[in-house]
């Protein structure tokens, strides 16, 4: 059936993994993360594989490496590289072949590349290792290598240490020394997921190019389907150790059929100017347990499609459309429904529009906030002012019952703004006003009336609830303090968590015991207790996988229709922002380039910077059109912040000097909300092409 | 009263995981049976541990003498069974009093920071910098032996380095989110301290105070055999020890049994000790 169909597809892969299993011996016994992965990868191409976390992705990755931990093992399978079966070698017998002809390139390049080593000897280890050249010639070879990844200087970059590279400049780094040795067989696990959004797209146009180059096979592991759509030939989506659907990228993207491979692509909010959006479609219910499967199709407990066969026996892979592969029993019910939407449990209502109110809920004029201090050289009395200026005369203001979204690359300033409006961090300059109250102030000057009004909700779900504390004690605690008695509390407490999905069982967990979209849910809930104005959300989501992100986010706007509360929502992931803001602030090194209404933004006249992040963002969408706009570099230190505009040393729109010498103007775009601040007039900014084109 | 129940069944959980490492479940096994010696001794011990045999003095372990006799005919046996209380009660009370003194001083320096923290942290390591025993002997040659300076003397030699590790422990939690959460909701700092950070510190306090409570064992029996700690005739090992030194060539089970038990018990202390260190650290 569909094994010999897959080989003769293939004629001749470079890897060809058959039926592979792998399980790990844990305390509680045995769990096979990976249940019968078929998989073949011809020369040259490249293999997209995409899922949540836990559905055995990495696995599968480091069991090809041989790379699996010591409570791992291959239980059954072959992994076949170029005809030879390596799933049962040596560590010694492997040696030689890893770095050689197998090799992986990492998702965090900084704990990747070793500190202390000079890049150009880390890469020429490579060579040296497998005693294909000389030490003498390693050296030029690799500057020829880091040339090809279009490292400028490459020169000056062999002799640097990885710390004194940017994130984006390492991972490069850690492509060249995967690729240096022209391995038959490259894996890549998530390389790009660290990286902003720039940065990104620059190293999928590298790898794109490199493939072409090198004739290299790929298997490129990754959540994102955006990612995926944009590098790879063909495509996997795993589920529960397995494939569920397997196929050319265009066509698994373009015209999804597995159910999940659906919902995967349904759930994540796209860059979109429309003010009436509809509700995100969350896949209900959460990525099943490994060592709690369910009987039948392991999707079913979440399927829209569920019929009474599907808990019976898990459905094989079919063949559909000649080279797509589907593990569905319902694939024709499926196809046949091409309703965008698909029988989705809660019917598709649309969000209320933004409410245009007088009242005002947060004003900031003018604030700065800068690290660090005038420093005086004891002998020449020189000043030198080397202060961070991680947020530098930012003012906007936010009505109420709206969301203001700011976007940005990492290290723009975007989470110090959010932490001086609420007080982690005290103003340098400025004010900042909640409706008519002065807080300009940090947390220890302000009364409990004042905090009340204004929350936050962290990135990281697994730090932001003490691991000691139940989910009563963390709910009941900030209802008391805004003056409840125990008995209300408590009740109070039943209904947060009833609103964030979370039943009552769940009064009595620890942290330990709920996962990461749970954990958010009751840092959501938690951040309701106190009936605040304003929550600031710094990067609700970016932790979280996109099937939770959008449950989280609907559940926020969900709760902002029914309380009026406002948002400043900060994320560096410009669809969900655009999905989520009624109006949107652009951060670029302490300053807000641009902002408007979110429509605005997303529709010429753009600022430079807005224009190149909005086509650096990787979309799962064969119908849109994007525009290709590169940045150089990284963002500077705001320690040493340029002159003049403070983006033209990477602006693709430089106009000249006085780029480099004044200060841009802050122009208003046709209506008084839109602001642009630079010294391209906005006439001329409104001829820019869109970027994104349907 | 549920709650003491789910607290002694969480303990009790620990205790199985802990006892999962061989050596944990030595070091256990070794303590309880000291534990249960100390609290049932003049059941178990056959005479009176001050009473004298004079006709009996010097013997050697026999039938009738276990551990043997020293010079006033008393039993060692019964002598060692009963000076396990002095050893358990006078290290047990210092590691608590050192356990409380320095986790409150790391608690508070690490959270606090700037110049609280660095005055703080420098006079404690001032006091680290004296020999153990010599700061030990320093003060109770001024204020004079007894049990209660034992007590005292050992706590603050040991919190100076109990308040290290709980001011190290600090420093990392503080900067979690859950803080952060607590000072937006308007927490107090002693609230932030002792309910936030407090209960999160444990793990790595419980390995230093079982680190330390071996230490404490060996301290207050040198101090026992320096005659600063617990006068005769009551039994100490370390008085043991001390009361055994001038006959050694002739007599030597007056000193090897006590010595055999302070050896016993610190061993498993330490051997616990390396079980909560691994439990704390995920691996058993």
């Amino acid at each position: 059936m569909n094994k010999e169909a897959r080989q003769s597809t293939g004629n001749n892969p470079v890897l060809d993994v058959r039926d592979l299993v792998v399980s790990y011996t844990t305390r509680s016994g045995t769990v096979t993360a990976v249940r019968g992965v078929d998989l073949s990868v011809e020369k040259g191409k490249t293999q997209g594989i995409v899922g949540e976390s836990g559905c055995g992705k990495s696995t599968l990755a480091f069991a090809i490496m041989g790379y699996l931990d010591r409570n791992g093992q291959i239980e059954s399978g072959q992994i076949l590289l170029d005809g030879e079966d390596i799933s049962n070698k040596s560590q010694d017998w492997m040696r030689k072949i890893w770095g050689k002809e197998l090799n992986i390139v990492y998702q965090d390049p900084s704990a990747a590349l070793n500190p202390s080593m000079k890049i150009g000897k880390q890469i020429g280890e490579v060579l040296e290792t497998h005693g294909k050249v000389p030490e003498d010639e390693s050296r030029q070879e690799t500057i020829d290598m880091l040339r090809e990844l279009q490292i400028s200087d490459p020169d000056i970059v062999v002799d640097s240490y990885p710390h004194q590279l940017s994130g984006g400049m390492r991972q490069r780094v850690c492509l060249a020394m995967a690729l240096i040795s022209r391995p038959k067989l490259l894996i890549m696990d998530e390389p790009t997921t660290n990286l902003d959004v720039t940065v990104e797209a620059k190293i999928l146009d590298i790898i794109k190019d490199l493939k072409d180059e090198f004739d290299t096979t790929i298997v490129y592991i990754t959540h994102d389907l955006g990612v995926v759509y944009e590098v790879s030939d063909r495509s996997g989506v795993m589920y529960a150790g397995r494939f569920v659907e397997e196929g050319p990228t265009d066509k698994l993207i373009g015209s999804p059929i597995h159910p999940y491979t659906r919902g995967l692509l349904r759930s994540v909010p796209e860059v979109s100017s429309e003010t009436k959006k509809g509700k995100l479609r969350p896949i209900g219910g959460s990525v099943v347990e490994l060592d709690n499967l369910p009987s039948g199709c392991k999707f079913n407990p979440r399927c829209p499609y569920r019929q009474e066969g599907c808990t019976g026996k898990e459905p094989e892979f079919q063949t559909v459309e000649g080279d797509r592969y589907v593990r569905c029993l319902e694939t024709e019910t499926v196809m046949a429904d091409t309703a965008e939407d698909g029988p989705v449990p809660d019917e598709g209502e649309f969000r209320s529009e933004g409410k245009s109110t007088e009242e005002k809920i947060l004003k900031a004029d003018k604030v700065k906030k800068y690290f660090g201090e005038v420093t005086t050289n004891f002998f020449t009395r020189e000043k030198k002012d080397e202060r961070v200026r991680a947020v530098d005369d930012v003012s906007f203001d936010l009505d109420e019952g709206n969301t203001l979204g700011v976007v940005g690359e990492s290290g723009c300033g975007k989470s110090t703004l959010a932490r001086t409006i609420i007080g982690l961090e005290d103003i340098t300059d400025g004010q900042i006003k909640l409706e008519d109250s002065d807080i300009s102030v940090p947390i220890e000057g302000r009364d409990q009336e004042i905090l009340r009004r204004i929350r936050i909700v962290f990135q990281d779900p697994r730090a932001t609830l003490n691991p000691k504390r139940t989910i009563k004690q963390a709910m009941m605690r900030p209802i008391k303090l805004a003056g409840a008695n125990h008995k209300e509390a408590l009740k109070r407490t039943e209904e947060l968590l009833q609103a964030v999905d979370l039943g009552p069982s769940f009064m009595d967990r620890h942290p330990d015991q709920l996962s990461g979209g749970q954990k958010q849910r009751v840092a959501i809930a938690r951040a309701f207790a106190s009936q605040p104005e304003l929550i600031l959300c710094d990067e609700p989501t970016s932790s979280l996988d996109v099937s939770i992100q959008s449950s989280i986010i609907n559940l926020l706007l969900d709760l902002q229709d029914d309380l009026n509360t406002s948002f400043m929502y900060i994320s560096h992931n410009l669809a969900v922002v655009s999905y989520i803001s009624d109006y949107m602030a652009v951060m670029y090194l302490g300053r807000l380039v641009e902002v408007g209404p979110t429509g605005d933004i997303l529709n010429p006249p753009y600022h430079p910077y807005t224009e190149a992040l909005l086509s650096s963002v990787s979309m799962p969408n064969p119908d849109v059109e994007q525009k290709r706009i590169r940045l150089s570099g990284a963002v500077p230190s705001a320690r040493d912040v340029p002159s003049g505009c403070r983006f033209h040393t990477r602006c693709p729109r430089k106009v000249g000097e006085i780029c480099e010498a004044e200060e841009p103007p802050t122009r208003t775009d046709r209506s008084e909300e839109h602001t642009i601040t630079c010294h391209i007039p906005v006439e001329e900014l409104r001829e820019v092409k869109p970027v994104l084109q349907k | 009263m549920g709650l003491l129940v789910r607290k002694v069944k969480n303990l009790f959980n620990v205790l199985k995981r802990l006892s999962n490492s061989s050596l944990g479940m030595i070091g256990m096994t070794i303590i309880t049976l000291w534990i249960v010696v100390a609290l049932l001794g003049p059941i178990i011990a056959p005479y009176a541990p001050t009473a004298y045999h004079p006709q009996d003095r010097f013997n050697p372990p026999s039938w009738k003498y276990p551990f043997g006799t020293d010079r006033f005919g008393r039993d060692m046996f019964s002598r060692v069974i009963l000076g396990s209380r002095s050893v358990l009660i006078l290290a047990s009370s210092a590691t608590a009093l050192s356990l409380v003194l320095g986790s409150s001083i790391g608690l508070i320096t690490g959270f606090l920071g700037g110049i609280v923290d660095e005055a703080v942290m420098r006079f404690m390591d001032i006091l680290m910098s004296f020999p153990a025993l010599l700061f030990a002997m320093l003060i109770l040659g001024i204020f004079g032996p007894s049990s209660f300076g034992v007590i005292t003397v050992i706590g603050l030699v040991y919190a100076p380095r109990i308040a290290r590790v709980a001011r190290s422990a600090v420093l990392e939690v503080k900067q979690k989110e859950f803080i952060e959460a607590a000072k937006v909701r308007g927490e107090s700092k002693l609230y932030i301290m002792f309910v936030e950070l407090l209960p999160n510190i444990w793990g790595p306090l419980g390995v230093e105070a079982s680190v330390r409570f071996g230490y404490a064992i060996f301290l207050s029996a040198s101090l026992g055999f320096l005659g600063l700690g617990v006068q005769p005739p009551t039994p100490d090992w370390g008085l043991l020890m001390k009361e055994a030194q001038s006959y050694i060539s002739w007599a030597p089970w007056m000193a090897i049994f006590p010595a055999l038990a302070i050896a016993s018990l610190v061993v498993a202390v330490n051997f616990l000790a390396d079980a909560i260190r691994k439990y704390e650290a995920g691996e058993l």
